[in-house]
């Protein structure tokens, strides 16, 4: 396949509609782009790989040997990079941006438009509408996914590394191919050996597997359990047996019994004018009982309360004792009380006598009459001793003995309310003794009316009655758990049945399992052998392209690749270089990438973005003879004026560079850029800023940020 | 006890005995009228109801004397000591007819078939 044509519009720095025709008239391969840093190299080789798979993303890393995917760089929007031209996104309407790559292929004109745009302005790309067309030779167009497919079909996506290589990432590519890196490469090499679909059916046979396992185990189990169930049929069908034999016997028992118990209550009938009356002899009974335990506490009371009648009948008298006894009490506190005055007074008086001295206290002059006013004294004297005598004579008793005699008097003395008390419970206790003697007669009265046998029978009848009763009840819920255990064991027998019946070995699955396993082998084998012979074809491919392009054949013989595709530089010593410099493995990283484009059998150009990166001069130029040979695909390096030179490159590889452009900012021009002027007679206007050929009139601002594409003449 | 006041012993008729007897509580039969817990209960209080009634009766015949731990005389002693310095009877001879006479009052009340602590009206 050869591409022909790449029309870039409104991307990157690319304003407008952009061609880069790739026909040119001789046999080389080469093809270049030379730009200095921000002219939009970068975005060329983006826009290929956006018009292929409707996407761009950045630069992946590889952590610990595992690759890690750039994010997806936006289209449209206010913030960081984005696909589509600044002055397209803020000023066009509609906003529009497009790539179309035109190539010749096996199958005649492949031609693939990509293209998004928006009927109002858009800040997302959710917003835009997406466009693809795709055509193959005179195949009917296709479009949205079905061109897609197309697309992939003709260039896997897994593979597009191999075709786009960025120079700037060849460590990422070196890091997984010098580590045991099956898992980073794997996509790739599966993609490359042309076996994704293989992989995935091998892995789909797993799954078949998994499930036709799940269906034997399942077919496996319920054989099992019906071969259990068999085995259980016999013994649960003899549980029945003896459960509805015994349901049978319950019956027949609780038919007797309901049969027996109507007939007592048929016998019970008989009696009937009698049973209102035993009924209430019935209650009579118990009535009497209550009354007696009631009568019985009644009686009790009226002994605990009795206990003080005679101190109710001997206070009735001794009452009037005691107020006797205490009126000679207070007569005793009078007597006391004047015998004691009397004799203060004697004393006194006594004391009076004894003092008369006949000396007056206040005048000291000898008194008058001193001898009468004693006699005087001494009469008063005998008056009050003759009262004394009397009141000591009287006959009172004694206060203590007085006292003595209140208290034993007042031992006697009931409580203020112990007749009421008395009385009270002798009164409920003859009420008590009264219902009592009514029962007792109501009781007789009944008695008389029933005779003992009528007696007898009713209450033997209704006993029996009773006892029906509750065996018919109990046996009731007999017959419900013998029905319920029967039921039981019914269901017990039809899962048993169900489970012993149509259950067979799947043989289908089995038969299924071992064909898918056997296919399973023969696909793990054919990968395998697949995987080796790609090894094989990678390790030899590669190391040819590394002879060629390190040209130290007496050095280097070659690049060693393992089952795991895990790759070492071989020395003409038959030993692996340990410390190469960084251009040697970046020359076996691109070595074994072209081996395994070559590998794929894609007949694809391959696209390098910055590719002097990390060589020296020597190895450049290698790179781009090996690359840039007649016999070999389109090989299109973008490439910094640092890498390569413009002229140093044209003149070196005359013959072999097909056609080269270099990007540029019209400021960067200070000649006309004309093609076929050229002219250094330019007028710069720094006012205007802008400058003027003088050759040929044209006029270029040099304040425009939009790159030119200029083919340079080879 | 004064000098002169002899104690003497508490006695009563069979009869008499036998009455009191018959108010002493039955517990098998509650419904009778027997509100003494013991005899020397009933004793008492026949001798308290013929004192309050003043109805004294003099002892005849055989007698059954009363336990003279259980009924102590002197308790009584103020209460008769009057009637005994006007008598010659001794404490427990006086005692026991107030006692007899006490159960003649109950023997009519149980006649008229009244309840015997109705006599406390």
């Amino acid at each position: 396949m050869r591409l022909t044509h790449l029309v870039l519009s409104n991307i990157g720095p690319f304003r407008g509609r952009h061609i880069i025709d790739l026909n040119h008239s001789n046999e080389a391969t080469g093809f270049a782009i030379f730009a200095e840093n921000g002219r939009g190299k970068t975005t060329v080789y983006n826009a290929m790989r956006w018009c292929l798979f409707g996407e761009v993303r950045e630069r992946a890393k590889t952590v610990a040997g595992e690759r890690i995917e750039g994010s997806l760089r936006p289209i449209v929007g206010d913030e960081g990079k984005i696909l589509m031209n600044d002055q397209a996104y803020q000023f066009d309407s509609p906003q529009e941006m497009s790539v179309v790559l035109i190539a010749e292929g096996p199958n005649g004109r492949i031609q693939v438009s990509r293209t998004v745009s928006s009927t109002k302005f858009v800040r997302k790309d959710s917003e835009l509408r997406m466009q693809l067309d795709v055509t193959i030779g005179s195949e009917p167009l296709q479009t949205g996914n079905e061109g897609q497919e197309l697309i992939e079909s003709f260039f896997p996506r897994e593979l597009e590394r191999f075709f786009f290589i960025d120079g700037e990432a060849l460590e990422e590519y070196t890091e997984m191919m010098q580590s045991s890196s099956i898992d980073g490469l794997q996509k790739e090499v599966n993609a490359v050996l042309g076996i994704p679909a293989l992989v995935k059916g091998e892995e789909d046979l797993t799954t078949i597997r998994q499930t036709l396992k799940s269906n034997i185990d399942k077919s496996s189990k319920a054989l099992k359990q019906s071969s259990a169930a068999r085995d259980e049929i016999l013994s649960v069908k003899r549980k029945l047996k003896a459960n509805l034999e015994l349901v049978a016997k319950k019956e027949k028992e609780l038919k007797t019994l309901s049969e027996n118990l109507d007939s007592t209550v048929e016998q019970m009938k008989t009696h009937d004018e009698l049973a209102p009356l035993i009924e209430e002899l019935k209650i009579i009974d118990t009535q009497i009982e209550m009354v007696k335990l009631t009568l019985a506490e009644a009686a009790k009371d009226k002994v605990a309360e009795a206990r003080y009648a005679w101190q109710v009948l001997l206070w009735s008298r001794a009452e009037i004792l005691h107020s006797k006894l205490l009126d000679e009490q207070k007569q005793m506190n009078e007597k006391e009380r004047n015998i004691q005055s009397t004799n203060e007074d004697i004393e006194r008086l006594t004391k009076s006598i004894t003092d008369v001295t006949g000396i007056c206290d206040k005048c000291h002059q000898p008194l008058p009459d001193i001898e009468l006013y004693r006699d005087s004294l001494k009469k008063e004297l005998d008056r009050l001793k003759s009262i004394l005598v009397e009141f000591e004579s009287q006959d009172i008793d004694s206060t203590k003995d007085l006292a003595i005699k209140i208290g034993d008097i007042e031992k006697l003395r009931p409580q203020k309310d112990t007749k009421e008390r008395i009385l009270n419970s002798e009164l409920k206790w003859s009420k008590l003794v009264k219902e009592f003697a009514n029962l007792e007669e109501r009781k007789k009265d009944l008695n008389s009316k029933i005779s003992d046998e009528a007696k007898t029978n009713v209450a033997e009848l209704g006993e029996l009655k009773g006892r029906q009763e509750a065996t018919l009840t109990k046996r009731e819920q007999d017959l419900k758990n013998a029905r319920k255990d029967a039921e039981l064991s019914e269901l017990g027998l039809k899962r048993l049945n169900r489970l012993s019946g149509t259950v067979s070995e799947d043989k289908e699955s089995l038969e299924i399992n071992q064909i898918v396993a056997k296919l399973q082998i023969a696909i793990k084998d054919t990968i395998s052998s697949y995987r080796e012979k790609a090894r094989s074809e990678v390790e030899k491919r590669s190391s040819e392209v590394f002879v060629k392009l390190i040209n130290a054949p007496d050095v280097y013989t070659g690049i060693k690749v393992d089952k795991f595709f895990k790759t070492q530089i071989l020395n003409s010593k038959k030993g692996f270089e340990r410390s190469p410099s960084s251009g040697m493995v970046s020359m076996m990283t691109i070595s074994i990438i072209d081996a395994l484009r070559q590998v794929s059998g894609i007949d694809a150009p391959v696209f390098l973005d910055t590719p002097g990166r990390s060589l020296d001069e020597k190895h450049k130029k290698e790179l781009l003879e090996y690359f840039w040979q007649s016999e070999g695909h389109q090989f299109l390096i973008f490439a910094h004026s640092g890498e390569y030179g413009v002229e140093d490159t044209i003149k070196d590889f005359k013959g072999k560079l097909a056609k080269a452009w270099t990007l540029s900012l019209p400021s960067d021009h200070k000649s006309c850029y004309v093609p076929n002027c050229g002219s250094d007679d330019v007028l710069h206007d720094a006012y205007a800023k802008k400058n003027t050929c003088q050759t040929c009139q044209h006029e270029w601002d040099l304040t425009s940020k939009e790159t030119m594409i200029l083919e340079v003449k080879t | 006890m004064t000098e002169d006041i002899k104690k003497g012993s508490v006695g009563i008729s069979e009869k008499s005995h036998a009455l009191l007897v018959s108010l002493v509580n039955n517990v098998e039969n509650r419904s009778n009228d027997q509100p003494f817990e013991s005899i020397v209960e009933a004793f008492r209080f026949a001798f308290s109801l013929g004192f309050a009634k003043q109805r004294k009766k003099e002892k005849s015949g055989s007698h059954v004397t009363v336990a003279p731990r259980q009924f102590v005389v002197t308790e009584y002693l103020e209460l008769l000591r009057f009637e005994l310095s006007t008598s010659k009877k001794s404490l427990g001879g006086l005692i026991s007819e107030y006692a007899e006479g006490g159960c003649e009052l109950i023997s009519e009340a149980k006649s008229a078939l009244k309840p015997v602590l109705h006599l406390l009206d």
